[in-house]
């Protein structure tokens, strides 16, 4: 077994026997394991088990084969060659074979094998097999902690193969437990628990939850916790929204619908990249959008405890921010599709409802929160780690309300135009990235008809005269072209600078400003 | 289906045994050209099949194998006269092959047994015009795409 590591580890966790053995394990255990806690009992189980097989061998003053000795039927041998495994003589026969000369042929018997395995015996020529043999030699290839460390990964994914399909183990992301010592936790319960969330109107842990629901103390506590979870997680109207490693249940009905389905306004079409200068490389890594990435926005970045974002009419239209990996690195890990947490207003000290979201990478529930602070597209938001656990600062940089001329954007007649308007405002902004729109409705029927355009050419050659005109010089920051078209179309920075930079229409002036070339002015 | 890709150095080839009788050709005398004086000595007629007891080098385990195979794996194909730099190549693989009991062998490997000329030109041979002493691509073994 122990000499056969391919074959034998590589299947260890698949077998009946293996399966019988965890059961006994989480039976006395009485509480749940998660796979490599299992994978490690099985192989350390497995170890001790050849170990002793093999000192009841070495009791019984088993020899070891040796193609050399001579053997008789009825005597047991045991073959370091094959495994440690152990064999019966059951008959003997003269070699035949002119060139090897006078041998013997022994026909040894296998437990686990229908036919005699032939051996030579009485064979004096050179093998490896016929060297001495030190009385020791009969130990495994490996220690349980060897075992472990090489195949523990292995027997583990078996073992989850195997458990997921059998009636008798159930689990919970990579908890397993026993069905039949499941408490039993009625619909009563589940009703109750729904209520509590509801009236806390937050999420709440397993062990809250446990308080609550005061369920009899027939099982261990955390065997209690799984089965409240596994039944929690079986019922449509709870999802579990808690960072790694925390369970925290809330009830789907009262999360907003633009933290359980991403808005439309979100969507991005794949739109081609190519190759920046460094002057637009670096002003799109300030704007970094997770509409350019193609990623799960879970990449590794050093972490920050403050990142500052501009605000695009997108995710203002949405109520949302981009969850880029900076902003991501401020909350604790999750890998449920949503984490809640709280935003905390670093003014008012107003505490508002926040979901993170993996699919579509994005924070949501700060529809009103934009709303009542009337901020426009390329307002500055700053978000900072909170000083509790799942707590996320945000601020806004407010300024005395004064009137400005600000650009103005409009749908009118299927075009998008700007004008140059005095508008009030309150908060500080990009200069460049700042359009205050002021038809919601216009832009809105604009998106529609852009929604299935895949070339960024077109609606570039209708906005840059448009922004043109608000200038003396007649150029336009690439910003602003940016904000622009991300008013009618989510598009990530990356995107509209490459559709600019590779356009025969525009030109580049330097500091990231473009102007119409001549062709395109005539 | 997906189609095979060219052989490269690293495509395992073997001997085809049916392209022996579709040629007309004797393995068998094949085999019994490449056996020492010793090995022919015991075995007057290639034409004889006698099986015999064949001892494994790892295991010690017997099995019943054909006496030139046996020969050709355990002694002759071991001598260092069995390929020699004098060996002319399309026999050198040949035999390289037959030592290792048809087993399947890369033009990179054939190239480490038998000391002579390089994988590419190795490949080379194997992929001329006409096919040397039934050596093919190995079936099941050709990289797909």
């Amino acid at each position: 077994m122990v000499g056969q590591p391919t074959d034998f580890w590589n299947q260890l966790g698949s077998n009946d026997a293996d399966v019988e053995h965890l059961y006994g394990f989480l039976l006395e255990r009485g509480t749940p394991a998660n796979s490599r806690d299992l994978a490690v009992n099985l192989i350390e189980w497995r170890v001790h088990e050849e170990e002793r097989r093999l000192a009841e061998i070495a009791a019984r003053r088993a020899p070891v084969y040796q193609p050399k000795e001579t053997y008789s039927v009825g005597q047991s041998i045991l073959f370091t060659a094959l495994g440690n495994r152990e064999g019966f003589v059951r008959r003997v026969r003269d070699a035949d074979n002119p060139r090897l000369g006078l041998f013997q042929v022994i026909g040894v018997q296998f437990d686990d094998e229908p036919n005699l395995l032939e051996f030579a015996s009485s064979y004096a020529a050179p093998h490896p097999l016929n060297q001495e043999i030190a009385p020791t030699a009969i130990t495994l290839d490996l220690t349980a902690e060897q075992a472990v460390e090489t195949f523990a990964d292995k027997v583990r994914g078996n073992l989850v193969q195997r458990l997921g399909a059998d009636k008798e183990f159930v689990h919970l992301g990579d908890q397993w437990y026993l069905k039949g010592l499941l408490p039993e936790i009625n619909p009563g319960y589940l009703n109750l628990a729904e209520a509590a969330v509801e009236q806390t109107g937050d999420a709440m842990t397993t062990g809250e939850l446990l308080k609550i629901l005061d369920l009899p103390e027939t099982e261990k506590r955390s065997a209690m916790r799984f089965g409240l979870n596994l039944a929690l997680s079986h019922d449509a109207r709870f999802e579990d929204v808690g960072p790694m490693n925390e369970t925290r249940w809330f009830l789907v009905r009262l999360e907003p619908p633009e933290a359980h389905e991403r808005p439309g306004i979100l969507d991005a079409n794949q739109v081609r990249t190519v190759p920046l200068s460094s002057e637009l490389e670096t002003i799109a890594d300030e704007l970094v959008d997770k509409a350019d990435s193609v990623g799960n926005g879970h990449q590794s970045v050093a972490p920050r405890d403050e990142v500052t974002l501009i605000l695009t009419y997108p995710h203002r239209r949405a109520g949302t921010l981009p969850l880029t990996p900076l902003v991501r690195a401020l909350l604790p890990d999750f890998s449920h599709p949503r984490l809640r947490f709280t935003f905390v207003d670093a003014t008012t000290e107003e505490k508002v409802a926040g979901y993170a979201v993996t699919e579509g990478n994005y924070l949501a529930g700060l529809t009103n929160w934009f709303a009542s602070r009337r901020l426009s597209p390329g307002a500055y938001i700053t978000l900072r780690r909170g000083p509790r656990p799942l707590t996320l600062i945000i601020e806004y940089q407010s300024q005395r309300e004064r009137s400005l001329w600000v650009r103005v954007a409009r749908g009118i007649n299927g075009r998008l135009l700007f004008s140059q308007e005095k508008r009030p405002l309150s908060h500080k902004y990009d200069e460049e990235m700042l359009i205050v729109v002021a038809d919601p409705v216009g832009l809105d029927a604009l998106a529609r008809a852009q929604a299935e355009q895949r070339n960024l050419q077109p609606l570039l050659d209708e906005v840059f005269p448009e922004l043109a005109k608000l200038s003396s010089s007649g150029h336009v920051h690439a910003k602003t072209i940016f904000s622009a078209v991300n008013l009618v179309r989510r598009t990530g920075p990356r995107a509209v600078f490459s559709a600019l930079a590779e356009s025969r229409s525009f030109a580049s002036v330097g500091g990231g400003y473009f102007m119409l070339n001549e062709e395109a002015r005539r | 289906m997906a189609p095979i890709v060219r052989p490269d150095i690293h495509t395992p080839f073997h001997i085809d045994f049916g392209w022996f009788e579709q040629n007309g050709r004797d393995l068998r005398e094949e085999m019994y050209d490449a056996l020492c004086e010793e090995c022919r000595a015991l075995y007057p007629s290639p034409a004889e099949k006698r099986l015999v007891d064949r001892v494994d080098p790892e295991t010690a385990q017997v099995m019943r194998v054909d006496a030139l195979w046996e020969c050709l794996a355990d002694h002759c194909g071991q001598k260092p006269g069995f390929i020699t730099p004098a060996t002319p190549l399309t026999t050198a693989i040949f035999r390289a092959l037959l030592a290792n009991e048809n087993r399947p062998l890369t033009p990179e490997q054939l190239h480490r047994r038998i000391g002579k000329s390089n994988p590419n030109s190795i490949l080379r041979v194997l992929m001329g015009a006409q096919i040397e002493n039934g050596i093919v691509p190995a079936e099941g073994d050709g990289k797909q795409v």
